[in-house]
């Protein structure tokens, strides 16, 4: 069973995702901003992170510089997912860094295209 | 001797004489004779330098011994001293004969008389003319210039009339004075320097002064001054002429001034040019603050449709009630969060454009704060918030009912949006005989010293609220609300530690 991270502020969406991926057999944990979530990253070790950028206290691009910073989290694939950003600049960076970007709001079947990608994508690597 | 045929000559009007080797007379006629005032007798034999004792300076004795030397013929005219101490002139022609020279002499003293008369008549009447012709000069320069002399010390020792009346000072005031009494102050030391080493040069000097008449008024003038030389090369006066070139110069000082005018003109015009593009940056700011917040507000309610849409479909078993239920919810509420949106941008469109009315109604604002309180306990009790209402005075108030539960529900959902869970929300309120205050505090995020300003601007969003789902334009509208309640709206507030909204209005709203 793959592991998947949401880490979303808004509550209906967090959930929304959540249950898409349960009902898809994939194992969901969600955290509602960037430093809770890379917290949940480093023990939960997920196969793929789904993160907003846009969030209160710390945002995507927070837990991206954590993450990658971080030895056992780095080579996770992160797929952003947002309804806009405040600077175009730290946009472009996001996405650049990024596994996958998904733009909000998305049908079910892009988020599952999308979450699959990444999962062959990671196992390519690391064969 | 005297050969016999020289008596033809004795009658001849004009003068003959026979001079020999010796240079003594040998025979004159009756001309010569008497015009060298001498009888023929007394002389003949002897020498012509003893009988004219000037003679030897003369041309004519140089002539008469070059005619006896070399036998050359001469003709001149010759100025010759008598015994008597007169002297004539001589027209004379010398011809050289076997027995000396033959001298013939016409007397033109006459003539040399009248022509020396018509010399000075002529050197008189060019003098005159030179006279007339200075004086009429003179007069020119008096009547066109300002003239005035000075010696080489600067000292005036002649004005003209014109410098009297430009300067308005009189001829006694001036003479005897140097040019420190016009001197106006304009000019820099360096120049009156540079005018003094030309001018005591020996060189013309032109320019342009500005001089200091009488009354104290100021006066142009283009000058030249021309130094007058001795024999050594020497200035020992300076003559200047001067016009009044004051219009002219006030023409120039116009022409500087509307030039300047101009230049602060294009200047102002430039400067509203500036202001308007930055009207024009800020409406564009704003369009794009507008876009990217219009995006995320409209993009998160959509997001949330159209995956509890999905959701729905999945749950379509009887026993899913529940779940199905709960997503439906959810659509509702994004769909009602997606309006709201769009009233508070209609609502706006309607402030702007000035069509929003008032009506006043008596009504019961502590029964419209508690509606307002619990229309957003929903959102508030999610965040396990508490929100604490006290009220003092009369309840009745004459206010447009629905414009002030707008302002409240706004600033309420605002200090409950941006408070962390489990703070408290105060609402204070103190109703006077004439006016209403509220005031709303929260102990939130605050707002940051530099958004201050900028917190009732269109689409402006703090620094610390980028984060947080907003339009940007909830400030904007309650502050035109306010002003709609005849009412104000301020505020304090500390980053981290919370803010406080102070509302006033007239306790009874006109109209």
């Amino acid at each position: 069973m793959k592991k998947i991270l949401i880490i979303e502020d808004n509550a209906e969406i967090r959930e929304n995702t959540s249950e898409l991926l349960q009902l898809r057999q994939y194992e969901v944990r969600a955290a509602e901003n960037g430093r809770e979530g890379f917290e949940m990253a480093r023990i939960f070790q997920p196969d793929v992170v789904i993160c907003d950028m846009m969030m209160p206290d710390s945002d995507g691009y927070e837990f991206l510089k954590l993450a990658k910073a971080d030895v056992f989290i780095s080579k996770i694939p992160i797929v952003f997912f947002s309804a806009g950003s405040p600077s175009p600049d730290i946009h472009r960076i996001l996405i650049k860094v990024a596994n996958g970007f998904l733009k909000k709001p998305f049908t079910e079947e892009e988020l599952l295209q999308i979450i699959q990608e990444a999962i062959t994508r990671r196992s390519e690597f690391s064969q | 001797m005297m050969p016999d045929h020289y008596h033809l000559f004795d009658h001849l009007r004009e003068g003959v004489q026979l001079i020999d080797n010796d240079q003594r007379f040998v025979y004159l006629n009756d001309a010569a004779a008497q015009q060298a005032k001498i009888r023929p007798s007394d002389v003949t034999g002897k020498k012509i330098t003893d009988v004219f004792p000037g003679l030897e300076r003369t041309s004519l004795y140089a002539r008469i011994r070059a005619c006896l030397s070399s036998g050359s013929m001469e003709r001149l005219t010759d100025h010759i001293p008598l015994q008597d101490g007169s002297s004539v002139w001589f027209d004379l022609r010398l011809q050289p004969v076997k027995e000396g020279v033959l001298i013939f002499s016409a007397d033109i003293t006459a003539e040399k008389e009248l022509e020396a008369l018509q010399i000075q008549a002529d050197l008189e009447r060019r003098l005159l003319e030179s006279q007339t012709e200075t004086s009429d000069y003179k007069h020119a320069l008096d009547e066109s210039c300002i003239v005035a002399i000075t010696d080489q010390k600067g000292t005036i020792t002649h004005v003209n009339a014109n410098f009297c009346r430009i300067s308005g000072y009189s001829k006694a005031e001036l003479l005897g004075q140097d040019h420190q009494i016009i001197n106006s102050g304009y000019h820099p030391a360096s120049f009156i320097r540079e005018l003094w080493v030309t001018i005591a040069h020996g060189k013309i000097w032109r320019g342009e002064l500005r001089n200091k008449a009488k009354d104290g008024s100021y006066y142009w003038v283009d000058t030249t001054i021309v130094p007058f030389l001795n024999e050594k090369g020497k200035p020992y006066q300076y003559l200047a002429i001067r016009n009044d070139i004051t219009a002219r110069k006030q023409a120039e000082e116009e022409l500087v001034k509307s030039n300047e005018q101009l230049e602060t003109k294009v200047q102002e015009r430039t400067l509203e040019l500036t202001q308007a593009l930055e009207r024009e940056k800020e409406l564009s700011d704003m369009k794009s603050r507008f876009v990217s917040m219009a995006s995320h507000e409209f993009r998160t309610p959509l997001s949330a449709i159209l995956s509890s849409t999905s959701l729905v479909e999945h749950y379509l078993q009887p026993e899913q009630t529940e779940k199905r239920t709960k997503h439906l919810d959810r659509i509702r509420s994004s769909v009602k969060n997606l309006t709201n949106i769009l009233d508070e941008f209609l609502s706006l469109e309607k402030l702007e454009q000035g069509k929003v009315e008032t009506h006043a109604t008596t009504f019961d604002l502590k029964e419209s704060i508690q509606d307002a309180i619990e229309d957003m306990e929903g959102m508030s009790k999610r965040r396990r918030q508490t929100i604490l209402f006290q009220y003092e005075g009369e309840e009745l108030i004459s206010q447009d009912k629905k414009i002030l539960k707008n302002v409240l529900l706004n600033l309420l959902s605002n200090a409950i949006k941006y408070s962390p869970d489990e703070k408290a929300i105060k609402i204070n309120v103190q109703v006077d005989p004439a006016s209403v205050r509220i005031s709303i505090r929260d102990e939130g995020i605050g707002i940051p010293k530099e958004a201050q300003q900028h917190l009732f601007e269109k689409f402006y969003r703090a620094n610390n609220a980028v984060n947080i789902q907003g339009t940007g334009l909830g400030l904007n509208i309650v502050k035109r609300y306010m002003e709609l309640l005849k009412g104000s709206i301020h505020f304090e507030s500390e980053e981290g530690q919370g803010t406080v909204f102070h509302l006033l209005m007239p306790r009874y709203r006109d109209s």
